[in-house]
């Protein structure tokens, strides 16, 4: 019985670096009144028109309050963390809106990695300060005050396997980052 | 379009089909309750194993004092065999054996599966055939296309300890000899998902045949099912 703890110990530090290289995320809807104050007055600063719909998402290692909504035709997601500080700013894009030297950078890099890929969804990540997220979003700034990435969700055949990855790609199409997206069941919809 | 009218939709098709026929048409009420457990192993391959036992509570025509009550009528034990072909497809067949009364039925089943994922629900599409062969009958030989929807009901995906909504829409086209029949069927359901390998539903199963004779039967099962992951 004495050993259950420092086992239990080991095999949790066994999975951690497993563990960081994976996206499993449980989201709940959230009320207005539920969101941090911060998250709500960043939000009310913006242009946004179009109805806010909030989220809690619970990761492997972190949560964070998402705010998604549709702003000129686009669809903005926007995530704090939990006490309501901004963390990022992504919107949908499609594939071809990247420039096509970056593109080609990032397929080189997704076809070393795997057989086969399919790049399914593209998000344009902006990171920042609040101010300058803020201005970039309202259109009084440019870019040049905020970082650009490529969030990606690509599905992939990796060693006769196929599976869903996120990947996080610099502005000039270097990679950054990228975790295993661990898939629902799907049976019940199968058979 | 929106969840309703995917709802709607079909089940006001079946539901006009089975109005127009109802002066002649049969009916049949039961129980429908099924396992179904699933093994992922290496490479994309999976084994099903499903058992579904059908009981029958009443049994009539319409607008008639019904004819019959309970009755056991079948159980079915399938043993099916999957493998992901591709992101989102997967290939499968198996074996059916099917219990009723002291016959023994044996069937097929080859099946072909699409499932996506949309950013607040998911699709699927499986398109199946099957040969059922018993002592004594010809050959039944079964094509069909089903339409599945899984709506979350809480947040953008079905996460443990959350409900959602499920809804099936088949159609069977069966030959048996030279007899030609189509079979629709309807099935909402409300899930609850205990963990990503553990959940159960609950709905109703109802089924149109015999309509293109002009003696349509209507069936409404009560179905459970859970559905386990190893």
């Amino acid at each position: 019985m004495k050993y259950i703890f420092p086992l239990f110990i080991l095999v949790l530090g066994t999975f951690q670096p497993l563990s960081a290289q994976l996206k499993f995320e449980r989201e709940y809807r959230l009320k207005s009144r539920e969101v941090p104050p911060a998250a709500l007055e960043f939000m009310q600063a913006l242009p946004f028109t179009k109805k806010i719909r909030w989220y809690r998402e619970e990761g492997y290692q972190r949560t964070s309050i998402e705010a998604k909504t549709k702003h000129q035709s686009k669809r903005y997601s926007i995530e704090f963390d939990t006490s309501g500080q901004i963390e990022d700013v992504e919107v949908i894009i499609k594939w071809k809106n990247i420039s096509a030297e970056t593109r080609q950078l990032i397929s080189k890099q997704l076809g070393q990695n795997h057989q086969r890929f399919r790049v399914r969804k593209v998000q344009i990540q902006y990171t920042g300060t609040p101010q300058a997220l803020r201005e970039f979003i309202a259109g009084t700034s440019d870019e040049s005050r905020v970082t650009i990435r490529y969030e990606l969700i690509v599905k992939a055949k990796t060693d006769g396997q196929f599976q869903r990855f996120e990947y996080l790609f610099s502005e000039a199409g270097e990679f950054i980052k990228r975790a295993l997206i661990i898939d629902q069941n799907s049976d019940h919809l199968e058979f | 379009m929106s969840f309703s009218r995917r709802i709607i939709i079909p089940l006001g098709f079946v539901l006009l089909i089975g109005y127009y026929g109802q002066a002649q048409s049969s009916y049949q009420t039961g129980l429908l309750p099924a396992l179904n457990v699933n093994t992922k192993l290496n490479r994309g391959w999976s084994i099903n194993f499903k058992f579904e036992s059908r009981q029958q509570l009443q049994r009539g025509i319409f607008g008639e004092e019904h004819d019959q009550d309970y009755e056991y009528v079948l159980s079915d034990l399938a043993l099916v065999a999957g493998k992901k072909i591709g992101f989102d497809q997967s290939l499968a067949g198996g074996y059916l054996m099917r219990f009723r009364g002291q016959d023994m039925i044996h069937r097929l089943i080859q099946q072909f599966t699409i499932v996506r994922r949309y950013s607040s629900f998911r699709l699927a599409h499986r398109i199946a055939a099957d040969q059922t062969m018993s002592a004594g009958a010809s050959m039944t030989l079964r094509l069909r296309y089903r339409l599945s929807t899984e709506w979350p009901l809480k947040g953008q995906s079905v996460d443990p300890r959350e409900f959602y909504i499920k809804a099936n829409h088949e159609y069977l086209n069966v030959l048996q000899g030279e007899d030609y029949d189509l079979e629709i069927r309807f099935v909402p359901l409300l899930g609850y998902k205990f963990t990503d390998s553990n959940k159960t539903e609950l709905g109703v199963d109802y089924r149109l045949d015999s309509f293109l004779q002009d003696h349509p039967r209507q069936r409404f099962w009560l179905r459970l099912i859970w559905y386990r992951v190893f």
